[in-house]
């Protein structure tokens, strides 16, 4: 009888992988995130032992908001008010969220079947002690500024409020309000980031600090739970019984493995240990054609340019330095999936007004144009390069920085005559030295957005900004920045947020480059498994076919 | 000899304090902060909290105060990477798998290697001495990491002998354990071969040799014990050398030991992970310093300690 329901169940899903995988073309071509799975193996009989052994980061910690990774392994452990489902952002412990008309109160009522994997009942005080926690400066939370769209936050993470006034309400066991300093266009995209996650105070004030390091003590309301930990080298998970979709996840067991070298990973990949690739280079991508999936991150790399610096200050040398580099060129050497970059916000941010993506409403703000370039030096006082002074290229290692500099360098050289020389430090010197104004020239930059909204990267270049590396200050541009802020219509929100791109960019403060992207090999056996919009994988409805 | 093992100890714990104090401010100078790396995606509160949190906001003599303060009292700190660990568990934690794949590496380097240069003296010009020759001039030349990409290559990749990653079986251990010895092996068999040619040109050997005794007996008997010494000599630094210069392969095998600890601890400035792996190095390579010089005692009762 079992056998009979399985078997039923494996045709029904055999055809609907077929028909996702016809809806999202090749899994091997570029794409919005979703489902990825290689192509369906003949048979589509489920495998006897459902289980899918994958390479992952290790992070320091599993607590939602130590979490100094991708946030993946938190995410199958921890569920928010809203979840990730084959890259669809959908209601998770959340029964329904209201938004208020003016777009600041969300009153968010919880699901009434919600549990923590040791059976204790999900709560609104799970919810609302998780975020005052990550909120208390004693907490010393990394990435606390996630929470700081809510009402009052920032100050009493500063130290400047009392937690009572906080944005932040009970109303009863299951519901609960946020009210948001300004109305915000990604709101409920971070209900399902780690900021947002709950934990369990009881669990937290017996167990202190490293209470998600430990199987017994690692108690999350996911689809999956911790079952055993070796630091270093990988990490099981078990379905969680106790989680309310429970029944939709066909996944008995998730295996991570913790591999840091990727011709480690590879070797492993070939030899069947791992089912899922996640670091894999581009030569090895295209060597497993039909089982490489690439992914547009929500990620931009680009270069900040010491714009107080004696040379770079002039926005014509800064242009100049932008029009010469060939991005298509960079983008074919480093061969897997980047694409060119004329803005720094990340290609699949949406434009939530026009419905289109960010970058493909307005702009591009310029075009690379090596005589314009040239022309654009001459004025500036360095006709050919003459007596432009050698600048300094900082970057943190990395093959692929490191290839990306030389390219560049050698570009600039041979488009407009200058020299530079690459500095490679590794990331925490690297990141320090590139805050000191008049250290480095230029220098890599990137950052990975946590949810989709443009402010996070143009925010970056406010003159009072800690991270402001280009040292860039426009008065023109703070006050864009400060409408947009406070705007609360979403068309003139985005309005601004275009005014912004368009100024950095035709002022070079900044210097884009291209778009990562995620790369991922995987077994035909391994089908339907989700990739939020931050490139995290999930299982939920992942499933092993045999053979 | 109590004296001599007192006198070391004293200096021993000496070393370590200054030891301790270098690595306390060395790490500081050097640029970066342990919170660098995310500063990018990270608010200038945060930061500032974290700074506070771990004490970094304060002068650099009340941190060294307090670091010593903490020492003294046989707490290392708690990680600023790994928040909430203590750095003596984090030390705890990885020592085991380090430990047992050192132990395994040096066994087998031993063995071999004594056992390829006692047989390639005994034997000059021969193919197996050439073998041992060219042996030593790979094993030297070749990095762990090439060695351990090979070894995956055929043995995990074509082969399928054995599992590409982890400790976890007897047959895991293969791989990381030769490419961890290859070096050590290397090192031994030319010593080895070097100090058994010398002690077999001794008199006494020359004389047992005349007196018709077997070569196999001489050997044992008489030339090894003094073959051995220089070969322990080299035993001391090869155990510490085994456990802190492991990391190479720890993280080719993904092993979860000290030495990959040691490596991440330098990158993410974790300041007192770093200074606590130091002091345990430390006592590490002094603790077998002394042991070996007891050794010397039993081996060569012409070795006193005054």
């Amino acid at each position: 009888m079992k056998t009979n329901l399985k078997r039923l169940i494996a045709v029904f899903l055999a055809a609907a992988a077929l028909s996702s995988l016809a809806a999202c073309g090749s899994p091997a071509s570029s794409g919005s995130q979703g489902s990825a799975g290689s192509a369906s193996s003949g048979e589509g009989t489920l495998a006897e032992v459902q289980k899918i052994v994958y390479n992952c980061v290790e992070s320091s910690s599993y607590d939602p908001i130590r979490d100094d990774q991708s946030g993946e392994i938190v995410a199958h452990m921890f569920e928010g008010v809203y979840c990730w489902d084959q890259g669809e952002l959908v209601l998770g412990q959340g029964k329904s969220v209201e938004v208020s008309e003016d777009g600041l109160t969300y009153t968010i009522t919880l699901r009434d079947d919600i549990y923590w994997s040791d059976g204790e009942p999900v709560t609104s005080d799970d919810f609302i002690y998780s975020w005052m926690r990550e909120l208390d400066p004693n907490t010393a939370a990394k990435y606390v500024h996630n929470l700081y769209s809510i009402k009052n936050a920032q100050a009493y993470n500063s130290g400047e409020c009392d937690a009572s006034e906080v944005g932040i309400e009970k109303v009863d066991d299951k519901v609960f309000t946020v009210t948001l300093s300004a109305p915000s266009i990604s709101f409920e995209e971070l209900l399902a980031g780690n900021s947002y996650l709950p934990v369990r105070q009881d669990i937290v004030e017996t167990y202190g600090e490293s209470w998600s390091l430990k199987p017994e003590t690692c108690i999350g309301n996911g689809p999956f739970k911790m079952v055993s930990y070796t630091p270093a080298e990988k990490m099981v998970l078990q379905k969680n019984e106790n989680y309310y979709g429970v029944n939709d996840i066909i996944i008995e067991e998730l295996e991570i493995r913790f591999i840091t070298e990727s011709s480690v990973e590879q070797i492993a990949y070939e030899t069947g240990d791992i089912q899922i690739a996640v670091k894999p280079t581009a030569e090895t991508c295209q060597k497993y054609t039909d089982e490489a999936t690439y992914l547009p991150k929500l990620a931009t790399m680009w270069l900040v340019v010491d714009c107080q610096g004696d040379v770079l200050q002039d926005p014509r040398v800064r242009q100049a330095l932008s029009m010469a580099i060939d991005r298509q060129a960079l983008c074919d050497m480093l061969g897997g999936g980047e694409t060119p970059a004329y803005s720094i916000v990340p290609k699949t941010e949406k434009d939530y007004s026009a419905d289109e993506y960010f970058v493909d409403v307005h702009g591009p703000y310029f075009s690379e144009n090596v005589e314009e370039a040239q022309a654009l030096l001459a004025e500036a006082g360095y006709p050919g390069g003459a007596g432009f002074p050698e600048i300094s290229y900082g970057t943190s290692s990395g093959t692929e920085y490191e290839n990306v500099a030389q390219a560049i360098c050698a570009m600039w050289k041979q488009n407009l005559g200058i020299t530079c020389s690459i500095q490679v430090e590794d990331s925490s010197a690297f990141v320090a030295h590139r805050k000191e104004q008049g250290y480095f020239d230029v220098a890599r930059y990137t950052i990975s957005s946590t949810c989709s909204d443009p402010i996070i990267p143009l925010a970056l270049y406010g003159s009072t900004d800690s991270n402001n590396d280009s040292h860039y200050a426009n008065a023109e541009y703070d006050a864009l920045l400060d409408q947009a802020r406070a705007e609360g219509d979403v068309g003139k929100r985005f309005d601004l947020y275009h005014q912004l791109d368009q100024t950095l960019i035709e002022d070079a403060a900044v210097i884009p480059l291209y778009y990562p992207s995620l790369k991922y090999l995987i077994k035909p056996t391994v089908q339907d498994v989700g990739i939020s919009s931050t490139g995290m994988l999930e299982f939920k409805s992942a499933y092993v076919l045999a053979g | 000899m109590v004296k001599y093992v007192l006198k070391r100890i004293l200096m021993g714990v000496l070393t370590i304090f200054i030891l301790a104090s270098v690595a306390f401010l060395m790490i500081r100078i050097v640029p970066g902060g342990p919170f660098d790396a995310d500063v990018a995606e990270m608010s200038e509160e945060a930061y500032r909290n974290l700074e506070m949190k771990y004490g970094l906001d304060k002068p650099l003599y009340v941190q060294y105060a307090v670091f010593m303060t903490n020492l003294l009292h046989g707490d290392l700190g708690e990680s600023l990477q790994y928040t909430g660990t203590p750095v003596a568990d984090l030390i705890g934690r990885g020592i085991g798998a380090t430990a047992r794949l050192a132990t395994c590496a040096l066994i087998f380097s031993v063995a071999v290697g004594l056992a390829l240069g006692i047989s390639a003296s005994l034997r000059p010009d021969s193919g197996l001495d050439r073998f041992c020759t060219a042996l030593s001039t790979i094993g030297v030349s070749l990095p762990n990491y090439v060695v351990a990409i090979a070894l995956m290559y055929v043995f995990a990749q074509k082969l399928q002998w054995v599992p590409v990653t982890g400790l976890d079986s007897y047959k895991s251990y293969f791989l990381p354990v030769i490419a961890l010895s290859l070096n050590p092996i290397a090192h031994l068999t030319k010593l080895s071969k070097t100090s058994m040619i010398d002690a077999l040109n001794q008199d006494y050997v020359v004389l047992a040799r005349a007196k018709g005794m077997r070569t196999g007996r001489v050997v044992c008997l008489h030339a090894l014990k003094n073959a051995l010494l220089p070969v322990i000599t080299y035993i001391g630094p090869l155990i510490s050398s085994l456990m802190i210069g492991s990391f190479v392969v720890e993280n080719m095998f993904t092993i979860p030991g000290i030495g990959k600890m040691l490596a991440t601890s330098i990158t993410m400035r974790d300041y007192t992970t770093l200074t606590g792996m130091v002091i345990f190095y430390g006592t590490t390579v002094i603790v077998i310093g002394i042991i070996v010089d007891l050794i010397y005692v039993l081996i060569d009762p012409r070795v006193k300690y005054e």
